[in-house]
């Protein structure tokens, strides 16, 4: 199915030569609900993933980088209110019937867990849960073993003839998360999502499932919006990144770019606190305080409290994106220089 | 290094075999004869991947695991489970834990948090004073303001969690300070910010430093001393320095291979 609109898309793209991109995000903002009335935990967000391109969304503890992405997914927590729009292909995807985003989930968009450990069913054979999405679209039952068996072994599953029948518990960590990268494939999906999909992994995992993802990205032409807080995992497959604080985005701009130069404070300091390891560093100077709360967000720019060049204005005026390099933008009064 | 280390862990075995993998003799331990010293004011940080034995051997040197065989002498005396160790020894050696939320009690304010190490060990309590000014000072020697100390920890951040954890640790005036993961779960605007109090109280108090964790920018910028844990055993001890430059041990060469850095992407 998503093959047959990429061959649309194709058609499209040389009728008319700005194709849409894949996802736009378009002033999304998201409510849920809090003891002394709603709290905004995304504020005012816009940012867009291209087609093929892989898209890093980096942030600390209540920057509302997870939020962002279970409203894009369509599974927002229960009781908040999306506004604003996300544009699948054009469609607004806020307003969309339940039912069409119901056929979205899983074939135009597909997730990956952080905990494969938890997303993954103990009951059920790896393969009986990769092949779920084909199942249900139809296929026959051969066909899907064989389509599994094939999925396993694109993502490096040793042994996959044997290793479909296997459950959960039976795999390792880093085995577990391709099977998640398989189970998200298996849809063939235009984009993939994928939330902290390394964080649980140990080193020498996490370079290999990185690989795999760069490979995906590459070998399927798979668009992926990467939730992480590990600017390391950003460096090494992000094409573009978009940094977010309290709800809001404060800068936006090629992976490559955004992470030599940050032009906004915020992540400048983020960039500075990383350690080294092929390179002894000094212990970062310090942030002062905690990444703020969307519930107690500062006036002005939610970063002024921490940031060391807040001057007045930066507590008085919320910033505004603007455009400082050519694909680069940050929300500061007084970025530094790129 | 001075004469006699403050800890010294030799051939330390433990296994979590049950009755019938005993009788077959065929499991592996997780850890498998451990050996390595820490002298006092030193940072050693014990590094691997998950499975490979590190929490392990530091739950030994505090006591909350039993060890089979070997030996864990701390001041030059055999120390054992934490139930069978004097209340000495018990304060000289506290731990700082991984998830800051769940290392406190959330029914506690900070201030009860603290003072109830000193009901625990009377021998540590302030003299002299009053013990709320005594835990004012605590909390500023981490970094926290007094009126934190009416709060309970699910009023606090993680970065505040883990400052009260070390002030508690600190209210006993340890010798060793055992950090299983201490940073890991931090964001990392606040993980510089713990690394610098630990350095900082280090430098202060004289305190030896043992540092579990997975990574390895963490180990670079504040250990002395780096012991590389694979399956169990310990495959490399160097310092910090020559670990990094010039890894011995091809696991250790493969650990950092695959650590990422920010740069050269």
């Amino acid at each position: 199915m998503s093959r047959m609109s990429k061959v649309t898309d194709q058609v499209a793209a040389e009728l008319d030569p700005e194709p849409a991109p894949l996802l736009q995000v378009e002033h999304l903002s998201i409510d849920l609900p809090g003891p002394a009335g709603p709290v905004r935990v995304v504020d005012d967000v816009s940012f867009t993933v291209a087609a093929g391109r892989t898209t890093g969304l980096i942030g600390e503890s209540g920057s509302g980088k997870t939020m962002t992405a279970s409203a894009i997914i369509g599974l927002p927590p229960p009781g908040a209110a999306v506004t604003g729009r996300l544009l699948w292909h054009g469609d607004d995807m806020v307003t969309m019937a339940e039912q069409d985003r119901r056929r979205l989930r899983g074939r135009g968009i597909a997730m990956i867990f952080q905990d494969p450990q938890a997303a993954l069913d103990p009951t059920q054979t790896i393969g009986r849960q990769v092949g779920e999405i084909l199942r249900r679209g139809g296929m026959p039952a051969k066909e899907v073993r064989r389509t599994v068996i094939d999925l396993l072994d694109r993502v490096g599953i040793p042994d996959p003839q044997t290793r479909h029948a296997q459950y959960p518990h039976q795999y390792s960590g880093g085995l577990r998360q391709r099977a998640m990268v398989a189970t998200a494939l298996a849809g063939s999906p235009e984009l993939i999502l994928a939330d902290e999909p390394t964080t649980a992994l140990d080193v020498t995992v996490q370079a290999r499932i990185l690989a795999l993802l760069r490979r995906v990205r590459d070998e399927e032409d798979t668009a992926m919006l990467l939730v992480s807080h590990d600017l390391r995992v950003m460096a090494h497959v992000a094409d573009e990144v978009v940094v977010m604080y309290a709800g809001r985005i404060c800068e936006v701009g090629s992976g490559r770019e955004v992470l030599n130069s940050p032009a906004h404070p915020y992540t400048r300091a983020l960039v500075v606190s990383v350690p080294a390891v092929r390179s002894r560093t000094a212990i970062a100077e310090p942030l002062p305080g905690s990444p703020a709360s969307p519930a107690e967000r500062p006036s002005g720019c939610p970063f002024h409290p921490r940031c060391a060049k807040a001057q007045d204005r930066c507590a008085s005026e919320v910033p505004r994106m603007r455009q400082v390099a050519a694909g680069r933008q940050v929300a500061c009064h007084f970025p530094e220089e790129t | 290094m001075s004469a006699s280390p403050l800890v010294q862990v030799s051939d330390l075995v433990v296994n979590f075999h049950t009755r019938r993998e005993r009788r077959r003799g065929s499991a592996p331990n997780a850890v498998d004869g451990v050996s390595f010293g820490l002298s006092a004011d030193e940072t050693l940080a014990i590094v691997g991947e998950s499975g490979s034995g590190k929490t392990t051997v530091a739950r030994c040197v505090v006591g909350l695991q039993a060890h089979q065989e070997g030996t864990v002498m701390f001041d030059g005396a055999p120390v054992g489970p934490v139930t069978r160790r004097s209340p000495a020894t018990r304060r000289a050696i506290q731990m700082v834990f991984q998830d800051p939320a769940a290392s406190l009690n959330p029914r506690m304010t900070v201030r009860s948090i603290i003072a109830e190490t000193w009901r625990t060990h009377p021998s540590a309590a302030p003299d002299g004073r009053t013990w709320d000014a005594a835990i004012d000072e605590l909390l500023a020697d981490v970094g926290l303001d007094p009126d934190v100390g009416t709060r309970r920890a699910t009023a606090l951040s993680g970065g505040q969690c883990q400052r009260v954890s070390i002030a508690r640790a600190l209210a006993l005036r340890p010798r060793l300070l055992v950090c299983d993961e201490a940073v890991s779960a931090l964001d990392v605007s606040v993980q510089s910010q713990i690394l610098r109090l630990l350095a900082g109280l280090r430098a202060a108090r004289g305190l030896a430093i043992l540092f579990i964790t997975h990574d390895l920018g963490v180990v670079r910028q504040i250990a002395d001393r780096v012991a590389v844990m694979h399956r169990g055993r310990l495959v490399e001890t160097a310092t910090a320095d020559d670990l990094f430059e010039r890894p011995g041990h091809a696991y250790t060469r493969k650990l950092l291979a695959a650590a990422l850095d920010l740069e050269g992407a």
